[in-house]
């Protein structure tokens, strides 16, 4: 996540969220579903010759998941808003937003594959996250870190790809838990897991909303 | 020993046999009657007519060819078509060789996999992976004119030889496999992960010995292909130039891109994107999906690797429409299913189903590639 506020990564995801169709998200999910597989043998190959917990690589290999799916809704969502919105099926992307306000010449010149770019953006928060993971993994075990990740990528504020000030909820709380190295405070919710699992959507929707809304300048 | 051959026994006839039910139920289907004769015009129609066959049958007959229009057969590799030949004895039908090829490949592809993953799971583990091989929704192309088979016999073989440590016998396999179709000289890949981890690992530790040289010969099945390239055109890599043209269309492109481009394709041709497009395009992330469970189910990491590089490999091929029979080779899928703690049972259920509706629609001569 921290990755993912640097300008430079910033200015890619941009590039990459141009690509509008549904097509460039399927490329997108499978660029990175490769990407980890690849990552995750390399991993477990680490974890064969003992460099490695294997421990540590499942934690890494959660995050990987949680984010990739989370950045898959993400996207699904906005193109769900856009076409209610507009009856196009277009996606609202911070290409759309970005574009027309600062960087049109820099990106019309861009020679990345919009679903690569993408697949390398979401990369690098899950890879952000790992180092997260292991952060917070030194004071809690495994699965609390997990589902904190979890609740962390589901905050209002973390869908910074469509805003041009990324993330500062999830980098402020980021850099506290990193200090502090405190147990995420959403262990704390005890509910069934289909009630998180409609509080989730529901963050989720919201907060796509506010962010579509912003994005279109109302 | 005894038991060991019954079972070997009972294998072969399960795997040839649900094909073979398929065909009796397809015919009655299609032709709406079940006759010796209907079935076999079915079987010729649809095992030995469309697709990759014809082509397959043209090179055993008359070799490749370096003039007209079918000097594009070149891009077909030479073991499957050279195996007819011989076994045709120059009198016998070469669709009934190519056929029988194919069956008996199917069983010692069940057998081997048996075996395989035996070596670390219970025997209920083995048949549903043996199972899940032979019901998966594009097998209908073991029992026809295609080289899936073989190259399922070989590959396993060549995995199960190298889990074994025989690795002369693996390079001898992966060889071959090489010859058969191009992902063959990716057994490269996890023979060379099996004697380097192996030595690297702090526990159990294995040395590497000398004769694990011999599993360079496995791409060396790849290099006697180009050398026929070279020897009938001047140019190793002319299957290439072939494969760019018409009717294949084919380059290299990335995996995120081809996908992509897939959905397009499934949008502007409509009516195939249930028979080709939607089918590869799912069975991309199911395959994917199925190797990462495979990382958390802790299978033995020769197998994962094979997958997914056989899987990248199969996925960067752009304009792809036979997704479906190629990931059908992606054997570590059918391992990993079958050693899941939870869920297999169901995952056999679902394949087995769209193993029937898919069957039907290739038999009924829908364009399944």
């Amino acid at each position: 996540m921290i990755a993912y506020s640097h300008p430079a990564v910033f200015m890619r995801m941009a590039v990459l969220v141009q690509g509008e169709s549904m097509g460039d998200l399927l490329g997108a999910a499978a660029s990175y579903l490769m990407i980890v597989l690849i990552l995750m043998l390399i991993g477990q190959f680490i974890v064969q010759i003992g460099r490695m917990k294997r421990e540590t690589l499942m934690g890494f290999g959660r995050v990987a998941v949680y984010t990739g799916l989370f950045a898959l809704a993400e996207y699904g969502l906005m193109m769900f808003f856009r076409r209610a919105a507009t009856g196009a099926g277009k996606m609202i992307t911070l290409g759309d937003i970005v574009d027309q306000r600062m960087f049109s010449h820099v990106f019309s010149q861009s020679f990345l594959d919009y679903s690569f770019c993408m697949a390398l953006a979401v990369l690098e928060t899950a890879a952000a996250g790992c180092f997260f993971y292991q952060a917070v993994r030194a004071k809690t075990d495994a699965r609390t870190t997990s589902k904190g990740i979890f609740w962390l990528l589901m905050l209002p504020g973390v869908e910074m790809s469509l805003l041009p000030f990324p993330g500062c909820t999830v980098l402020i709380l980021c850099v506290v838990c990193f200090i502090f190295r405190k147990k995420m405070p959403f262990d704390k919710v005890r509910l069934p897991y289909a009630a998180k699992a409609v509080l989730m959507v529901l963050f989720a929707m919201v907060k796509t909303w506010i962010a579509y809304r912003l994005g279109m300048g109302a | 020993m005894k038991k060991r051959l019954l079972n070997w026994a009972l294998i072969a006839l399960t795997v040839v046999l649900i094909h073979d039910v398929m065909l009796v139920l397809g015919c009655l289907m299609v032709k709406g009657t079940v006759s010796w004769d209907s079935l076999k015009t079915l079987v010729l129609e649809r095992l030995t007519m469309p697709g990759d066959a014809p082509r397959y049958l043209q090179i055993a007959r008359e070799g490749y060819v370096t003039e007209g229009a079918d000097a594009i057969n070149l891009v077909f590799y030479p073991l499957y078509p050279f195996l007819m030949r011989i076994f045709s004895f120059g009198v016998l039908d070469l669709a009934a060789v190519g056929m029988t090829i194919s069956r008996l490949s199917l069983m010692g592809a069940g057998i081997a996999l048996y075996e395989l993953i035996k070596v670390n799971s219970d025997e209920e583990a083995a048949w549903t992976g043996v199972l899940m091989m032979a019901v998966y929704p594009f097998s209908m192309f073991t029992v026809g004119v295609y080289t899936e088979s073989l190259f399922l016999f070989l590959t396993i073989g060549c995995m199960l030889a190298i889990r074994k440590e025989k690795m002369p016998l693996a390079g001898v396999i992966g060889f071959l496999a090489a010859l058969t179709r191009v992902q063959g000289m990716l057994l490269i890949f996890p023979a060379v992960y099996y004697a380097v981890a192996g030595a690297l690992q702090k526990e159990n530790r294995r040395k590497i010995k000398w004769t694990d040289a011999a599993v360079f010969l496995i791409p060396m099945g790849f290099a006697v292909y180009l050398m026929i390239n070279y020897h009938l055109h001047g140019n190793a890599f002319q299957f290439l130039l072939y494969e760019e043209g018409e009717p294949w269309y084919q380059t290299t492109k990335w995996v995120g891109t081809n996908i992509a481009q897939q959905y397009q394709n499934a949008i502007e041709f409509a009516g195939l994107e249930i028979i080709i497009y939607w089918p590869q395009m799912i069975l991309f992330f199911v395959a994917a999906g199925i190797l990462l469970v495979g990382i958390k189910e802790n299978i033995r990491m020769e197998y994962l690797l094979y997958g997914a590089v056989y899987l990248g490999f199969t996925y960067l091929s752009g304009w792809m429409i036979s997704g479906g029979r190629y990931m059908l080779c992606c054997f570590p899928c059918f391992m990993v299913l079958s050693q899941m703690q939870k869920g297999r049972k169901i995952a056999l259920a679902i394949s087995a189903v769209l193993f029937a509706v898919y069957s039907y629609f290739f038999l009924a001569g829908y364009a399944i590639m």
